[in-house]
């Protein structure tokens, strides 16, 4: 892998758009594609607009050094906007519904109308085998081979498609996993196989069970749906290997993506916070919130140290409420995903009155169409967007550049008609509360990000993007106390800048439990040995070199007898009985860290091994500009009144050009500062610097 | 001062963010997997008046817990007794509490010298002492063997953890150190909670803020009375058994009487039985928490939980019976006799609002729990879990199969990672075909779980029901397959045992908890032909039940509905039916 590239791209294929960003890093070039989606065939728009991209710029395809795409394929097969094929379970003798039962519990207890996810694999198609493994990894009860030829042959008589193989304990024993394997392809060649202890070798045999069966059922479609897309790329004379986006915020091959779907899921929303976190580290704020706000939805992160955290606690088609995941409510999926929290409130959001006279927003969303009733598409219902118009944030004549009308008396009428008529308010005074309540809403998530995490928010910063964003970070920021607010310089296109600035890495994992001080250090040894020789042997195969691969060890650990794990970072090297008392203090230490305290003299256990393999891959530089007057005069493109509550009345305000502001600029609010692709409104009593990255910050005098 | 929806809606997000914020540091931080994993806590801000504002919980069974306990803790300590930073705790069933495990914890709140509200929390401990291990037994007759009874007193004074009182605590518990961190997160919430209002009393200003609160219980009561006002006037009534009392095997009733008037609710339990002699026996906050969730749920469950909710309901349980016992009663038992309350309500209720009711589901909570000697190491270790079961059918679509029911929403312990932890091995753990309760829309499935314990003797409890009395169906629906528990049931002399029992087993036997379906809604000859063809063919549902019950002719080989003869045989089959009834 060369260390400086040229050309870089970034294709990120959402619910209605799909956005493709083109990086010239020797001129510093940006371009953006942005084309509807085409739900029906999405890799065909994806690639048509990769080829929009290169032709508009003018550049030879063979220049492109790095291409990134992340890709919602996976979730849409899985939520059911993909048929799915035909998937068989072969499992032991007494647990053919463990995958129908799942964790006993309803998504909701108060609502007697709510369902459980339906099953991965309806219940005939589901198979028992004789056989049975202990939680030493002994075999108590060999494998019935009739038993496992008979279950093949019914499944094959089904015509399904892919098997997937869960049994107890495979993760301590593969041994009747693999014979069963064998024996599917021996009566079945044609079938495509999915062992639990290679996609994920860890325990509680659920959520094996799950992700076995979201991979099995993934396999063919992301196998299809890449492989085209490689060969469209290959035709136009793209050389350069074609990288996915993982849930993880790490990309891989795409030739490996194929073999492991699973771990494509979330591919797409992690992106932003990946390019919050980037520049944070570049620009020397490490720690900070990222808040990404949209038509529909806002996404919030907390960033450490440079990196957002991970989690395994992922359920895919899962149901979310108030930013909390509704446990049980989709299936689970025990691959890293990057840790947000997503919330139903966006410029989109309808405002509306409850049976109690309270005035809500969302969680309902006008959507792309009819979108907001100032779009004039026959939308009647007030939206967040249509608040905005009406207190004068929003340029009616300059959305998305000019490109979009929009038509402030229908942005009025609505907000008359639905909520200042029914409580007695005028359409200002309305809009204003809509614009209020909808940041108490976003303030809800980034309290679950920071303060419920004990972290102070006058230490942070809030990394604000997202076509919506920057028009409500100010008040957030003042209202959460955040140190500062960065916008960075194209917030509309920033979450597809994540695809260019992240790394090539795999996750993998083993379980192997025993207590800390009794462990026999040779088996973690061999255990973190095997992990990584898989991880070398996975970036060898994507082109890198030993020089430029980083491994990182983690365990999961917990204190003896309880039921949830932290997980603890383990350095390289031969595990000795002293590393393993390291270990221990250090998870007394990430305990206290989490939750406050620590049981200092409480036997621990070890539970899964961990390991991320790395492929370090180039990154783009940020351009610094030399720093000019603090007069930001030069930028000024006029004056119109703009409602702050603050003041409860419209303000004269000067609106700046964003493209027109440099380096040591400084705007004192109020002031609104408008650009293509957003609105940054700087509340009275706040001041708006440029740095040298052409990005905005927010500071608060108070 | 005038009250503004914006300011309303902002400071309620607040408050709730307050509660939550305090429910997840709790959660974090204490030890006990009923609070980390399983979420059986909640956490509340009171006004003054001792009127709850706002309360973050997830579990149904505490929706009637904390607004009974702090009234009543603070009432008898006498609210002039407290200081800033002072925290009562409580878990005495017989003054206000549910039962023994659920440990409050309350702190006052001051403005200026007087107190300005109350935060509080309850939580699940994993032991509280008393006779078992889990402090969930089955055979007790006197409160006083559950475990250790914690009236109303100073646990915490500014801050500071009494080490006499927690001393007592301690020596009366299996696993000291562990309560020690489920205590300290505790206070911690609290002291959360207490720095979070503070903000709130700053930012709005204490006379705005007191008004806004006063605002938002009106609120919540003006969406529940006009949630209520949509059910029908009227009396409704509903009866239920449980299986027995603990001790006798004498069935115990349960009725609700309910008056649906004006947009508010008068359930009287007055014609239940009196309490028993043992541990099925509930108390006003237990039997507070089912009539609360039931109509929560019936009413509109998207409205928010505050003093505003319960205003419109009215409860009558006389001292004395069993859902509200008198001391010294057992209680182990309370929501067992909490289940059974949400039947009987849904049932009255299923006369007023057909369609927004289920039939009945496993209506238990099942309380399972052993231990013994690990062989492996010597060590004595004691394990408790509760399993699903069927879920009542619905009017527009089937109950679901194996799932928590009604007042509890616990997980399921990983087979594997229970077998890691314990000498155990689970046979099998899946559904019981033919469990469902039949109708247009039928009952969910029940759960078979089969442990065989190796190696060594143990001690095995059952706290459940349904053994006897079978979840009903509604409409035509019929009723679901009951409960069973089954010793060696491989062997030649299985041995069936009642729902309430504590036996010891030998090395090597097994035990068979299988637990109830849900009753069907609806006439099951109405249902979908091609719904019981997929019943069938995933074998949930036999050729012969089909047959029998739906009255639906399957031809196995193709997998295909007979129609003729499913025509003609539903025909014999509702002519006879209809010549039964009429």
């Amino acid at each position: 892998m060369r260390t400086q590239f040229k050309f870089r791209i970034g294709c990120d294929i959402g619910g209605t758009f799909t956005d493709i960003l083109l990086i010239n890093e020797e001129t510093g070039n940006i371009s953006l594609i942005k084309r509807p989606s085409t739900p029906r065939n999405p890799g065909d728009g994806a690639l048509k607009g990769i080829i929009r991209a290169i032709e508009t710029t003018h550049t030879r395809p063979e220049e492109i050094d790095y291409i990134c795409h992340a890709t919602t394929i996976a979730t849409n097969a899985i939520v059911g906007q993909v048929e799915l094929p035909k998937v068989g379970l072969i499992t032991t003798k007494g647990y053919r519904d463990l995958v129908e039962i799942g964790r006993q519990i309803r998504p909701d207890p108060y609502d007697l109308f709510v369902d459980k996810p339906r099953p991965l694999v309806p219940r005939y198609l589901r198979k028992e085998v004789y056989e049975r493994i202990t939680s030493d990894g002994r075999i108590l009860r060999e494998l019935n081979e009739r038993e496992v030829r008979k279950a093949v042959k019914e499944l094959a008589a089904e015509h399904v498609e892919a098997i997937a193989v869960c049994t107890l304990f495979s993760f301590l024993n593969s041994r009747h996993e693999e014979r069963i394997g064998e024996i599917i392809r021996e009566e079945w060649p044609e079938a495509v196989v999915s062992l639990s202890h290679e996609v994920l070798p860890e325990f509680r045999e659920y959520e094996r069970a799950s992700t076995t069966l979201i991979n099995t059922y993934l396999l063919k479609i992301v196998d299809r749906y890449l492989g085209s897309l490689e060969e469209g790329l290959r035709e136009i004379g793209v050389k350069t290997d074609l990288l996915i986006m993982q849930s993880s915020g790490r990309t891989m091959a795409s030739k490996m993506a194929r073999k492991k779907p699973v771990y494509i899921l979330e591919s797409g929303p992690a992106a932003g916070a990946i390019a919050a976190a980037y520049v944070g580290r570049a620009i020397g704020h490490p720690n900070l919130v990222s808040f990404d706000m949209g038509g529909t939805t806002a996404k919030a992160c907390l960033i450490e140290e440079g990196w957002p955290k991970t989690s395994t606690d992922f359920e895919v088609g899962g149901k979310v409420a108030e930013g909390r995941i509704l446990r049980g409510s989709g299936w689970p999926v025990k691959i890293p995903v990057t840790d947000l929290v997503e919330i139903s409130a966006g410029g989109g959001s309808i405002a509306w009155i409850d049976s109690g006279g309270g005035l809500k927003v969302g969680p309902q969303s006008a959507g792309a169409y009819p979108g907001p009733s100032c779009y004039g598409e026959g939308g009647l219902e007030p939206t967040v967007t249509d608040a905005y118009v009406v207190l004068g944030v929003i340029n009616p004549d300059y959305f998305l550049g000019g490109e979009m009308p929009i038509d402030a008396m229908l942005a009025r009428s609505a907000v008359k008609a639905k909520v200042a008529g029914p409580l007695g308010m005028d359409e200002v005074e309305a809009a204003s509360g809509i614009a209020e309540v909808a940041n108490a809403n976003m303030m809800r998530a980034l309290r679950i990000v920071s303060v419920e995490r004990g972290r102070d928010p006058r230490e942070l910063a809030l990394m604000a993007f997202g076509g919506a964003g920057p028009m409500v970070a100010g008040s957030l920021m003042e209202e959460l106390r955040f140190q500062s607010v960065i916008i960075p310089e194209a917030p509309g296109l920033f979450s597809a800048y994540g695809l260019l600035v992240t790394d090539i890495g795999h996750d993998y994992v083993l379980t192997r439990v025993g207590k800390t001080d009794e462990i026999d250090p040779e088996a973690l040894n061999r255990g973190y040995n095997g992990l990584e020789e898989e991880g070398l042997k996975d970036l060898t195969s994507e082109g890198f070199s030993c020089d430029r691969m980083v491994m990182k060890r983690s365990a999961d650990m917990r204190y003896l007898g309880q039921s949830f794990e932290l997980e603890v970072s383990v350095p390289i090297g031969k595990i000795t009985k002293n590393m393993l008392k390291a270990m221990e203090m250090r998870f007394h230490a990430v305990h206290r860290k989490r939750y406050g305290y620590a049981h200092a003299k409480e036997p621990t256990e070890v539970v899964n091994l961990r390991v991320a393999a790395v492929g370090v891959t180039p990154k783009m530089k940020l351009r610094r500009q030399r720093k000019r007057r603090r007069d930001p005069g030069g930028a000024l493109k006029g004056v119109r009144p703009i409602y702050f509550r603050k003041r409860g009345d419209y303000v004269r305000c000067p609106i700046y050009d964003r493209y027109r502001l440099y380096h040591g600029n400084v705007v004192e609010g109020p002031a609104v500062i408008e650009q293509r692709d957003s609105t940054t409104v700087v509340n009275p009593g706040c001041e708006a610097v440029i740095d040298g990255y052409r990005q905005i910050l927010l500071a608060s005098h108070a | 001062m005038r009250v503004d929806p914006v300011t309303l809606e902002v400071i309620r997000n607040a408050l709730l963010a307050a509660a939550e914020e305090m429910g997840v540091g709790l959660q974090k931080s204490a030890y006990s997997s009923n609070i980390k994993t399983r979420l059986d806590f909640a956490c509340a801000i009171f006004d003054s008046s001792l009127r709850s504002i706002v309360q973050a919980l997830h579990i149904p069974s505490m929706l009637g817990a904390l607004v009974t306990v702090v009234p009543a803790t603070v009432a008898d300590y006498g609210a002039e007794n407290l200081s800033p930073g002072d925290g009562l705790i409580m878990n005495d069933p017989h003054r206000g509490g549910t039962h023994l495990p659920d440990i409050s914890l309350i702190t006052p709140v001051f403005h200026d010298s007087e107190i300005f509200c109350y935060v509080a929390n309850i939580a699940h401990h994993q032991d509280v002492g008393g006779r078992s291990p889990g402090s969930v037994p089955g055979d007790t007759t006197e409160i006083y063997q559950e475990g250790l009874i914690i009236p109303p007193v100073k646990l915490v004074e500014r801050w500071e953890v009494r080490g006499d009182i927690l001393k007592v605590l301690l020596a009366n518990v299996r696993s000291p150190r562990e309560r020690v961190g489920d205590y300290r997160a505790q206070v911690a919430a609290n002291r959360l909670g207490v720095r979070r209002v503070k903000d709130l009393m700053k930012k709005y200003g204490v006379e705005a803020l007191q008004v806004h609160m006063e605002e938002l219980l009106a609120y919540t009561e003006r969406r529940m009375r006009s949630a209520l006002r949509e059910i029908p006037e009227g009396e409704y009534s509903g009866e239920d058994y449980l299986d027995g009392d603990g001790v006798t095997r004498e069935p115990v009733k349960i009725v609700a009487e309910v008056l649906v008037k004006g947009g508010e609710v008068t359930v009287d339990l007055s014609a239940s039985d009196g309490q028993g002699p043992g541990p099925m026996n509930a108390t006003m906050a237990s039997t507070l928490s089912a009539v609360s969730y039931i109509f929560k749920c019936v009413a509109d469950p998207s409205i928010p939980v505050n003093d505003g909710l319960y205003r419109p309901i009215h409860i009558i349980a006389p001292e004395g019976s069993v859902v509200n016992a008198r001391p010294p009663a057992a209680i182990a038992g309370c929501w067992e006799v909490g289940q059974r309350v949400c039947d009987t309500l849904i049932l009255a209720l299923s006369k007023a609002v057909p369609d927004r009711v289920c039939a009945a589901g496993k209506g238990i909570i099942c309380n399972i729990s052993f231990g013994g000697i690990d062989p492996r190491d010597k060590s004595l270790y004691a394990f408790y879990e509760t399993i699903g079961g069927g879920y009542g059918g619905r009017p527009t679509k089937d109950g679901m199969d194996a799932v928590q029911y009604h007042l509890t929403n616990t997980q399921n312990a990983p087979v594997e990672e229970l077998e890691l932890r314990y000498p155990l091995l689970i046979e099998g753990y899946e559904l019981i075909p033919d469990s469902e309760g039949p109708g247009k829309h039928r009952g969910g499935l029940g759960i078979r779980r089969d442990y065989r314990f190796i190696g060594h003797t143990a001690t095995f409890s059952i706290l459940s029901d349904r053994r006897r009395f079978a979840p009903w169906g509604l409409f035509g629906g019929l009723e679901a397959r009951t409960s069973r528990y089954i010793i060696n049931i491989d062997s030649e002399n299985p041995k069936e045992l009642w729902s309430k029992e504590t036996i010891r087993l030998n090395p090597g036997d097994l035990v068979s908890v299988q637990t109830p379906g849900g009753g069907g809604y609806g006439d099951p000859l109405e249902r979908d032909p091609n719904l019981v063809l997929m019943d069938v063919r995933n074998e949930k549902v036999s050729l012969e039940r089909a047959r029998t019950f739906y009255g639906v002719v399957i031809d196995p080989t193709f997998w295909r509905v007979d129609l003729d003869s499913t025509e003609r045989l539903r025909r014999a089959l509702s002519g006879a039916q209809g010549g039964e009834s009429s």
